[in-house]
């Protein structure tokens, strides 16, 4: 569904991502591992359409369009969702009626009927559940006061509500305690389908082994330099990415 | 002509309309009146020299506005084609002249006295209670509508009232004669143990130029509680100067909320004396700005005694060219132990001409109080925008979000739901306006 071909992107005149290739069918799960800096979120900002990356090389495309001219509303609502790094607080703007208005915003671009307040509310509630957060959360205003784990857990939340075609999870595993870990690996396994793809940037093995990637990429200054099964992801923790480096002239 | 010769001659064209309107009477009020002429007199019109009045536009102030007569004649008015609670006792005016026919006072309890001004100064000029601002005024224009005011409402409220009291006074403006002034001045007086729940509401309704100067005093008896909503929707070429005094006596409280929606120029003095042990004053503002408007709020909020509290929160959106002024004073006296103040100013602009000046004041002169005062003026966050398009929200749905949320801290304040909801509504009428012409 996602076909990412010789991606260069620059920030400020500086190539961040050198060539990047990657695809992602419907119904897979892929996982990106890299350094701190190796341009991970450069990647996943690029694929939602966040201000201030130059495309200067290669392409995406998304079910056959060429997902770079879409604004990032329209890349939402044709089913692309990212769970961001580090998600914004947004002051003053209630959690629950943020929800409705993506979903209801989401819904009138497919040409679906508008969810009314009651409906919405039906729905909502059982999302919460989901993830674990008590309903007060859907009252405050967008991740304001909200603590790390919740925060993360509030971007799950805003995953199951949307239901995506395309997730991408930008270390949302970081800084979670385990059980909060199981949740967010939860609510990936149970939202997995034949028709929906995933790709889950992290640091670490642990939350692979709650999910079941069918591939593993590894970046390392904004390429990525080598892809595999699950074994790269132990042989990643336990001996970290200096052996995928370029060799240093032999001595 | 030099700035001083022009506000010579708008001094003695006052004079002038003080001569045409109230030189046959006599009386203990048209002493007070003349009194308080011959000190706008000394006093003269302000400069941009003066503290209290910088980075204003004099201009708009400085002119020489004819003094409005409320009269019948000019008060029809087909209806009320602007939002306002229909279920809440009101009194309504016309170009200064109370419109009985608008108005409906059948929903308001016993304990309440309800009065135009007008009426009081032709029934019984020498009862018009025309109080002097506790801490004297160095103000002209509360002295120029002192020795001019002939509209406005008087609303006394008994000891013990057992429900608290809904009142909406609406002032209307709407075309008569070019450049005139309303010299409006109302009275509220809240009984021990009583409780206020008051809207007043500004509507201009016209291409004239006009000036409201209002002038509202208030007094708060002991355990007594006043809430107050001053909605400011003046016509684009209308200017209003608007001085407020809350006089609070022991364990009352007062909880005031000023929105300035329109209005060429907009200038608030607010003043709030915490006079007796106990007392607690929340000034809660939001100003709009939008074309080349400018809206000016200078609070004082006076902590005389020991073991009151205040809280401040102004925060102001400002578009195209519009500027803000939010200067806030809060005294602190010797005597004042135990005092627990804080402000907050907070700004939003949309755009890269819009100008806000902040100033925070803080005369303490007690040594055990808690003081604290923030400002910030910003535009809106991108981070925050993309987050927002990111779930799909499109960029205009998504800013119009953010600005409500900026707004609604303010709103939020408001626990009455029908009030919450019409204030809402009037702020929506402004983002919608803002979004017709981008
Ligand atoms: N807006 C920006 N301005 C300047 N440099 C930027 C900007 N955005 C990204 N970069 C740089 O691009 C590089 C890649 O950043 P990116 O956030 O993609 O890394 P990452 O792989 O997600 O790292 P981490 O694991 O720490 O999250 C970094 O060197 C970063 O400093
Ligand atoms: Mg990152």
């Amino acid at each position: 569904m996602i076909e990412i071909k010789n991606l260069h992107v620059n920030v400020e005149d500086k190539e961040i991502l050198k060539g990047i290739n990657l695809s992602i069918k419907p119904g897979e799960l892929h996982a990106i591992m890299g350094r701190n800096g190796s341009g991970k979120s450069t990647l996943s900002n690029v694929i939602s359409g966040r201000d201030g990356y130059t495309v200067t090389k290669g392409s995406i495309t998304w079910e056959g369009e060429n997902l770079l001219k879409m604004d990032p509303e329209d890349r939402a609502c044709a089913g692309i969702f990212m769970s961001f790094q580090y998600p914004v607080v947004i002051p003053g703007v209630n959690n629950m009626y943020f929800l409705k208005t993506a979903l209801n915003a989401q819904r009138k671009a497919r040409g679906d009927e508008e969810l009314d307040s009651m409906d919405f509310l039906a729905l909502i509630k059982t999302k919460v559940n989901e993830v674990k957060l008590e309903e007060s959360f859907l009252h405050r205003a967008v991740n304001e006061g909200f603590s790390g784990g919740e925060k993360k857990r509030n971007e799950i939340l805003q995953m199951i509500t949307l239901e995506p075609k395309l997730a991408i999870l930008d270390e949302t595993d970081s800084g979670l305690d385990i059980d909060a870990l199981k949740i967010v690996a939860e609510g990936v396994n149970n939202y997995r389908s034949p028709h929906r793809g995933f790709l889950v940037i992290t640091h670490y093995q642990r939350i692979l082994n709650y999910l079941a990637a069918d591939q593993i990429h590894v970046m390392i200054d904004g390429k990525i330099v080598k892809s595999g099964g699950k074994d790269l992801a132990s042989k990643l923790e336990a001996e970290g990415y200096a052996w995928l480096e370029k060799p240093i002239a032999a001595d | 002509m030099s700035k001083q010769n022009i506000h010579q001659n708008v001094v003695d064209h006052y004079s002038g309309e003080f001569t045409r309107l109230y030189s046959a009477e006599n009386g203990e009020l048209s002493a007070r009146r003349q009194a308080a002429l011959a000190e706008f007199q000394s006093l003269g019109l302000p400069t941009a020299k003066q503290e209290d009045w910088r980075n204003l536009d004099l201009a708009p102030l400085s002119a020489a506005y004819e003094v409005a007569l409320p009269s019948a004649e000019l008060d029809y008015f087909d209806d009320l084609d602007f939002k306002y609670l229909p279920r809440t006792p009101r009194l309504v005016f016309v170009n200064g002249h109370f419109t009985a026919e608008l108005s409906d006072l059948s929903l308001l309890p016993e304990g309440v006295t309800v009065n135009s001004q007008t009426y009081l100064l032709n029934t019984n000029p020498d009862q018009v209670n025309l109080e002097q601002p506790t801490g004297g005024s160095d103000n002209p224009f509360e002295l120029l509508n002192r020795a001019l005011f002939n509209s406005g409402a008087s609303v006394e409220i008994a000891p013990d009232q057992p429900e608290p009291v809904n009142l909406q006074l609406i002032f209307i403006t709407k075309p008569g004669a070019e450049q005139q002034t309303y010299q409006i001045r109302n009275l509220v007086r809240i009984g021990a143990n009583s409780r206020l729940n008051l809207i007043e509401q500004y509507i201009g309704i016209t291409d004239h130029i006009y000036f409201n100067n209002v002038v509202t005093d208030v007094h708060v008896a002991e355990n007594g509680s006043f809430n107050c909503i001053k909605i400011q929707g003046e016509a684009p070429q209308g200017v209003q100067l608007s001085t407020t005094t809350i006089d609070q006596q022991a364990n009352s409280t007062s909880r005031s909320l000023a929105v300035s929606l329109d209005g060429r120029l907009i200038r608030n003095n607010l003043k709030l004396n915490l006079l007796g042990e106990g007392a607690h004053g929340e000034l809660n503002g939001l100003y709009l700005g939008r074309g080349e408007h400018l809206v000016d709020n200078h609070t004082l909020i006076d902590h005389a005694v020991p073991n009151c509290t205040s809280a401040e929160m102004y925060k102001g959106i400002l578009d195209d060219k519009a500027r803000a002024i939010f200067n806030g004073k809060i005294v602190v006296r010797p005597d004042a132990q135990k005092t627990d103040a804080n402000q907050i100013n907070r700004n939003l602009l949309l755009s890269d001409k819009a100008r806000v000046h902040t100033n925070p004041q803080l005369e303490i002169y007690a040594d055990d109080v808690k003081c604290s005062h923030g400002s910030t003026t910003g535009e809106l966050n991108p981070d925050a925008l993309f987050y927002l398009q990111s779930r799909g929200i499109s960029a205009t749905a998504a800013q119009a979000l953010m600005i409500n949320g900026f707004a609604n801290e303010v709103l939020d304040t408001i626990s009455d739901e029908a009030s919450h909801e019409l204030l809402s509504n009037l702020v929506d009428d402004w983002f919608n306006a803002r979004e017709e012409n981008n």
